[in-house]
């Protein structure tokens, strides 16, 4: 599966009280936080539009996607800017853990036909904790 | 084959010949059809076929050049009026210009003689032999060149080519005297002595042809073989593998002239004919390749889209750099008040970057622009195979082909335009008989129109055929489960025709080659708004149908009013702007339920930009006697004002879109980056002016003159303090509030579901959509209703009563430009109380905008 291929480098970010990685060729820049334009009338899947260096990247509402609420904004935060489609969609991680690797990632057993783990289909398992796997062509 | 590489750099040249040439072909093949062989057009035809065979000949495209052959006998036997001109032989000619188009496109892939042109050959070899075999032999060169032996060619230099040799020489410079003969089954040998000459001008200059280059460039009187005197630094052995390079040259000999044999190259006597042959070679250098005069062309560069897009973008950049630096010189110069030679200068500077930075961007705007001639061009062929596929007559035709318009909306809207024209040959125009039968011309008439309206592009399709028969499409309509029957008593004849944009429906009773599968005019719609564009119908039954669409000119750099509202800015693109207005409070006025002012006794719609958005803004301070700044702004012919915090001033933004992952956004056409490094969103005065001005329509035509005649039982229901109403008739039962939940990503109006007996319901809650506050209530109920999109809830704050209202209940509405939203039938009054009836699925639809 796409997963499993090429580097096997994840960004592994907090979201909430949990951990989820990111494969890192997904990923285009980590930024720190900065305002973020709300656009009227639009779901609240979408936080709004940042100005990347003349850019304009939208930010996406991760938590909302993964069903999580979102957490109050601290120094940590940060702006993950990944390749998605032809563009690029912004998520705010609540923070940035660290580049790793794992050793272990295995398949969820249910796969993609649970309706929850459309987001996740591969967990990595670090010394008994999981690790959700996730890539923004599952989410969006 | 492949290309040989001294061949690919004039491939461009010759695929730019090739396109104008098959584009000439079709026109005239048309006009032949049209109007039979006049000299005229066959001579055109004729030397479009020539300078194709020719020019592909040299290129070393065999199937081109023969199908052209073949073409251009054809032509000439029309020319000598051994040829009659009936349909079936322009048929054959035009099969001919689409097997010319096949190999082009193979051509443009890299690959040749892929396209089998056999058959055609065929048929055309045919068609000249049951005319005549000796005209084509006549003309041939080939054969004639065959015959022929070779000609005596000698050297004779002038005096004045001598004293260049003479003068070169001395330079250290070498002349050469260089022979060259075509194979004798070449076709087109003067392209090749050309290509020959043109290789040695390269590296060298030629002082002198024999024959005269005039000759040379003549295929009729150039047998095969000439002799060229050159200046030049090249070495023999050089010279001699460049030309070797050319195919189907067949012998070349080279010969040194020196000071010492110079003599025997020079004829005094003759001197004057001479002359005139070495003027005729400085001319020839700038007429280029070909045997036939050159086809006006005009000089242009090719350039590649992405390049210019690229280039765009840069120009986009510096607008915004220059903007800022503006903003930065201005406020230093506040700053400082001391007299600054330094900041005057920058000042300067700026001002003048400023000036070249527009001139720049209006350049390259312009570069973007062609005219719409480049699509229409391709419509002529088009509709007469249409014409011919059904068996129909009809007189096509085309205004404002000059009308220029960017690029990118010309590549966009050729698919759309070639639908609608496939609709109107095929469903539109009746066959003659059906035509004469109903006292119409044998002839259809279909007019295709381009015209520049206030800051758009009109183009419309009009034909005079049977038009759109709404009583068709209702069925039709009905039987797809597109629309209910129910609703589609309420519709009117025109709203009946715009149903033909829903998909899924076709009135077609059956499929045909051309259309009528069902899926195309919502496509064609779609398309048409993706580009921010309007689609609009006008059909009269047994008078035709007219479809009109309406592009804007979306420029990537416009200028824009930046307003403010709720401390974010906004822009508005200038040329909506009518003007900016203070409005008092009392010229603020309700009427129906909605807001309206009054401007030097003009009354306009009043839109209130925060509750459009559904942003927080400073209503309560506009609410208090202050005066409100408003916008007043044009689409079309319909204006509305649009009531924001405060104007920021004029600037030039470059439109960003948002993103196909935000998509569509409701009022919000893009975003731009201002000075500061922020983002502003770009208003869509076309979707608020039009939502606007498209309800005056609805609601004043068909759905109030329906209510008039019943007299209907309504829901009174409450939302916040104000009343509403809806028809019972909509009403499914009413509900406590059970437990809802919420979903992600859905509409900001749609609450979240709901379950009734198994069944999940969405749930809709109207408040927002009013711009009225929620209160948690005991009394809160749910109204289960049908609409379009299934079965519904609607969150209301209290039902009331049901009650019967009436036009005599019907409070008088102002007549101003707008009297209601979408989705209000009308206001009335009930026991002191003023009731807004509600249409709520045309609401849901809203919505979900």
């Amino acid at each position: 599966m796409a997963m499993q291929q090429t580097s096997n480098q994840y960004v592994e970010i907090g979201l909430g009280n949990d951990r989820f990685a990111l494969p890192i060729q997904e990923i285009h820049e980590i930024i720190k936080m900065q305002p973020i334009i709300e656009i009227p009338n639009t779901p609240t899947s979408l936080l709004g539009v940042i100005n990347l260096r003349g850019n304009v990247i939208p930010i996406v509402n991760i938590h909302s996607y993964l069903g999580m609420p979102k957490v109050p904004d601290t120094k940590m935060n940060r702006i993950i800017i990944v390749n998605y489609e032809q563009s690029m969609v912004g998520i705010v991680a609540d923070q940035v853990i660290q580049v790793t690797s794992y050793s272990q990632i295995e398949p969820l057993p249910y796969g993609e036909q649970h309706h929850d783990g459309r987001h996740a289909n591969h967990v990595a398992n670090v010394q008994g904790v999981l690790i959700n796997i996730i890539s923004m062509d599952q989410i969006l | 084959m492949s290309i040989p590489s001294h061949l690919s750099e004039y491939m461009s040249v010759f695929m730019d010949e090739l396109d104008e040439q098959i584009q000439i072909m079709e026109e005239q093949l048309l006009k032949l059809e049209a109007q039979g062989g006049k000299v005229t057009i066959i001579q055109t035809l004729f030397r479009a076929a020539h300078t194709l065979k020719g020019s592909s000949a040299a290129m070393g495209f065999d199937a081109l050049k023969n199908l052209t052959h073949g073409m251009e006998n054809v032509f000439d036997l029309i020319r000598n009026r051994q040829l009659v001109v009936d349909s079936a032989l322009t048929s054959v000619l035009f099969h001919a210009t689409d097997y010319l188009k096949l190999l082009r496109h193979s051509l443009l892939e890299g690959q040749q003689d892929t396209v089998d042109i056999d058959p055609l050959l065929v048929l055309l070899e045919q068609i000249t032999q049951q005319n005549s075999t000796e005209s084509k032999l006549a003309y041939d060169p080939a054969v004639m060149a065959g015959d022929l032996g070779l000609s005596e060619l000698v050297v004779e230099l002038n005096r004045f080519q001598r004293n260049v040799a003479i003068q070169a020489m001395r330079n250290q410079h070498e002349v050469y005297s260089i022979y060259c003969r075509v194979r004798s089954d070449a076709v087109m040998k003067s392209v090749r002595a050309l290509l020959v000459y043109q290789a040695l001008q390269e590296s060298s200059e030629v002082i002198a042809a024999f024959p005269p280059v005039t000759d040379i460039e003549d295929e009729s009187k150039f047998l095969g073989e000439f002799i060229l005197v050159v200046v030049t630094k090249e070495s023999q052995q050089l010279l001699e593998e460049r030309l070797s390079e050319i195919s189907q040259i067949e012998v070349i000999h080279i010969e040194s002239i020196h000071l010492n044999n110079l003599d025997q190259y020079v004829n005094e006597e003759d001197a004057s004919r001479n002359l005139s042959s070495n003027e005729q070679i400085g001319k020839s250098d700038t007429s280029g390749t070909g045997d036939q005069p050159q086809v006006r062309r005009s000089q242009t560069v090719r350039v590649d889209v992405d390049r210019l897009e690229q280039l765009l973008n840069l120009v986009g950049e510096l607008i915004i750099d220059n903007t800022r630096l503006h903003e930065v010189t201005s406020r230093m110069m506040q700053k400082q008040q001391r007299e600054d030679s330094d900041l005057a200068t920058l000042s300067d500077i700026a001002n003048h970057f400023g000036l070249i930075i527009s001139d720049l961007q209006e350049g390259m705007m312009k570069t973007r622009m062609l005219p719409i001639e480049h699509l229409f061009n391709r419509f002529p062929r088009m509709v007469r195979d249409m014409a011919q596929a059904t068996s129909k007559e009809i007189e096509f035709v085309m205004e404002g082909k000059e009308t220029e318009l960017d690029r990118k909306l010309i590549e966009e809207i050729s698919d759309p335009l070639i639908h609608i024209l496939r609709n109107a040959a095929d469903h539109g125009i009746e066959s003659p008989e059906e035509r004469v039968h109903c006292g119409k011309p044998r002839a259809g008439t279909l007019v295709l129109k381009a015209a520049h309206q206030d800051n758009q592009i009109m183009i419309s399709v009009t034909d005079d055929g049977k038009g759109i028969d709404p009583i068709k499409v209702k069925s039709s309509a009905i039987r797809k489960g597109i629309i209910t029957e129910h609703e589609a008593e309420r519709m009117t004849e025109n709203e009946l025709q715009h149903l033909i944009f829903r998909s899924g429906l076709s009135t077609a009773e059956q499929v045909t080659d051309l259309s009528g599968r069902g899926v195309g005019m919502d496509i064609v719609r779609a398309h048409i708004e993706k580009l921010n564009g309007l689609i609009d119908i006008h059909s009269t039954v047994g008078m035709g149908t007219s479809i009109t669409i309406r592009l804007p000119l979306t420029l990537a750099i416009i200028r824009a009013l930046m307003v403010e509202l709720d401390e974010r800015m906004y822009a508005i693109p200038l040329m909506n702007v009518v003007e900016i207005v203070a409005l008092q409070p009392n010229e603020i006025k309700i009427a129906h339920g909605r807001e309206i002012c009054f401007i030097r006794g003009n009354v306009y719609p009043f839109i209130r930009l925060d509750q459009k958005l559904r942003v927080a803004s400073g209503t309560q301070v506009r609410t208090q006697a202050r005066r409100t700044t408003v916008i007043i702004v044009s689409f079309g012919d319909k204006q509305v004002c649009i009531a924001v915090d405060r104007t920021l001033g004029n600037r030039e933004i470059v439109m960003k879109s948002l993103g196909t992952y935000v998509g569509e956004v409701p009022y919000i056409s893009g975003s731009t980056i201002t000075g500061d490094g922020g983002i502003a969103l770009v208003l869509d005065v076309h979707a608020l002016v039009n939502e606007e001005g498209s309800k005056i329509m609805m609601t004043t035509s068909e759905q109030t003159l329906g209510m008039k005649n019943r007299a209907a039982e309504v829901t009174i229901f409450r939302l916040a303090q104000h009343h509403f109403g809806i028809s019972v008739h909509d009403v499914r039962e009413i509900i406590q509030v059970p437990d809802i939940e919420s979903i992600l990503h859905s509409s900001p109006f749609v609450q979240g579901m709901f379950s009734l007996r198994g069944e999940y319901l969405p749930l809709y809650d109207l408040h927002r959509f009013l711009g009225l506050q929620r209160h948690e209530s005991s009394k809160a109920r749910i109204i289960v209703m049908d609409s379009s999109r299934g079965t519904v809830g609607i969150l209301i704050d209290q039902v009331m009563e049901v009650t019967t209202l009436d036009e005599e209940t019907r409070v008088e509405d102002i007549q101003g430009p707008r009297n209601a939203s979408s989705g209000i039938v009308g206001v009335y009054s009930n026991k002191g109380q003023l009731v807004t009836w509600l249409h709520l699925d045309d609401m849901i639809t809203e919505t979900m905008r």
